[in-house]
């Protein structure tokens, strides 16, 4: 049955039904319910239906609307990025597959700011707050977020976990989204940068593979490149597959096991840092 | 992927467009789907059919523009329309195109009674 006017026919939009062609007006407007009637459609076709006097007739009509589905998502966001800028505090949201590093990138950081930076980490797993606990050994504030089922932090989970830090001014908030490269990359958290970090170990064409994720990319880490000798993963090849996704972005190669190249990713944090302002 | 969460939220906005309108049933969703957004529309359909169930949109069916997306060639400055991330450029091969636009998720157009 129709959903519309409640005639017989399947579908409000099968081909002998045109509402959307019949609005405003002329296709029922001119006939009393349940009795039997003519249509005849601009093609010349004609129709002959009728409908139960249950079903009145009121033409379809059509609502224009911008609806943005993530708005809302969006809207919290903007309000974490305003409230983290305020106080002077740099947002990183940190996004990988899971193992590719990016506890261990964390616990190097933490070692080597030795205390120049303060330091909060907001870590999201599925399950369990391993990883707040590592963050908190190496001398972070943390606060876990188990997101249950859900493969990806919101917004709205940022605002909460707020809502439990005390935040010093002038630091450093490092979010580790869910071990996930596809659904994290469509969720703003309010970070002013996005860190996606990729292991040598997962191959050269993770960008290719996942472009939407590397396309949102502001930086890209490589990770584990102390691996390198025992792989056959080519540093140049994956640079290029980057770039295919995103001519401009900036790559590091790093070791947090040996320590290779971590300076440069301090001077980037240091320089985003400072360009807060 | 989380076309379940994005397909309920799409119907409560409907349902909130709906009574505002102060309609009674609601036949057809349109919504505007960038090409390079992360969302399949096919399971996006699937997940709308769960997601309507009881709700003024229960017989409505979905239905999904596609959104181009645009790119200008760091190689050739030429501008293209791309429908993928990978994509080379049309005219010259490279793969330097900077891409923008094609992410959008938006909900346009219900048809209501
Ligand atoms: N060889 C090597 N192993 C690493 C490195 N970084 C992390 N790992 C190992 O990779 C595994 C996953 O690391 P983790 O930081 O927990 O990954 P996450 O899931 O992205 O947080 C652990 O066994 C780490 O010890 C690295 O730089 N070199
Ligand atoms: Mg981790
Ligand atoms: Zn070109």
């Amino acid at each position: 049955m129709c959903a519309i006017c409640g005639c017989g026919s399947s579908s409000p939009d099968g081909p002998l039904h045109p509402h959307a062609a019949a609005q405003p007006g002329s296709h029922h407007d001119d006939h009393a319910p349940g009795s039997e009637h003519e249509h005849v459609l601009p093609d010349g076709t004609v129709l002959r239906h009728s409908h139960p006097p249950s079903q009145p007739h009121r033409p379809s009509r059509v609502l224009e609307v911008e609806r943005a589905l993530l708005a809302d998502n969006d809207a919290q966001a903007a309000r974490n990025r305003q409230r983290l800028s305020s106080s002077h505090t740099l947002v990183l949201n940190l996004m990988s597959s899971p193992g590719a590093g990016k506890t261990t990138l964390i616990e190097a950081t933490l070692r080597r700011l030795q205390g120049r930076l303060f330091v909060t980490v907001i870590e999201g797993d599925q399950q369990t707050s391993l990883d707040a606990e590592r963050v908190r050994r190496a001398g972070a504030q943390a606060v876990q977020i188990n997101t249950g089922k859900a493969c990806h932090l919101d917004a709205h989970m940022i605002d909460r976990a707020l809502d439990e830090l005390t935040l010093p001014s002038d630091g450093l908030l490092l979010i580790e989204n869910v071990g996930n490269l596809v659904c994290p990359a469509s969720f703003d958290l309010g970070e002013h940068k996005r860190v996606v970090i990729a292991s040598v170990t997962e191959g050269e064409d993770k960008p290719l593979k996942y472009p939407d994720m590397f396309a949102r990319a502001d930086l890209i880490v490589v990770s584990k490149t102390d691996l390198l000798p025992h792989l056959d993963f080519d540093c140049q090849r994956f640079a290029e597959h980057a770039r295919r996704i995103q001519p401009r972005v900036e790559l590091l190669f790093v070791s947090a096991r040996s320590g290779d190249h971590l300076d440069d990713w301090l001077k980037w944090l240091t320089t985003q840092h400072r360009s807060l302002d | 992927m989380h076309e379940l969460s994005l397909a309920v939220r799409l119907v409560a906005l409907v349902e909130e467009e709906a009574s505002r309108a102060a309609c009674t049933t609601v036949s057809t969703v349109t919504i505007r789907l960038g090409v390079l957004s992360c969302v399949d529309p096919a399971s996006l359909k699937l997940a709308f059919l769960a997601a309507r169930k009881d709700t003024i949109a229960a017989a409505a069916e979905l239905v999904i523009e596609s959104a181009s997306a645009h790119a200008i060639c760091l190689s050739c400055q030429k501008p293209s329309d791309v429908s993928q991330r990978t994509s080379a450029c049309p005219f010259c091969g490279a793969f330097a195109l900077v891409v923008s636009g094609g992410d959008e998720l938006r909900l346009v157009r219900l048809e209501v009674v």
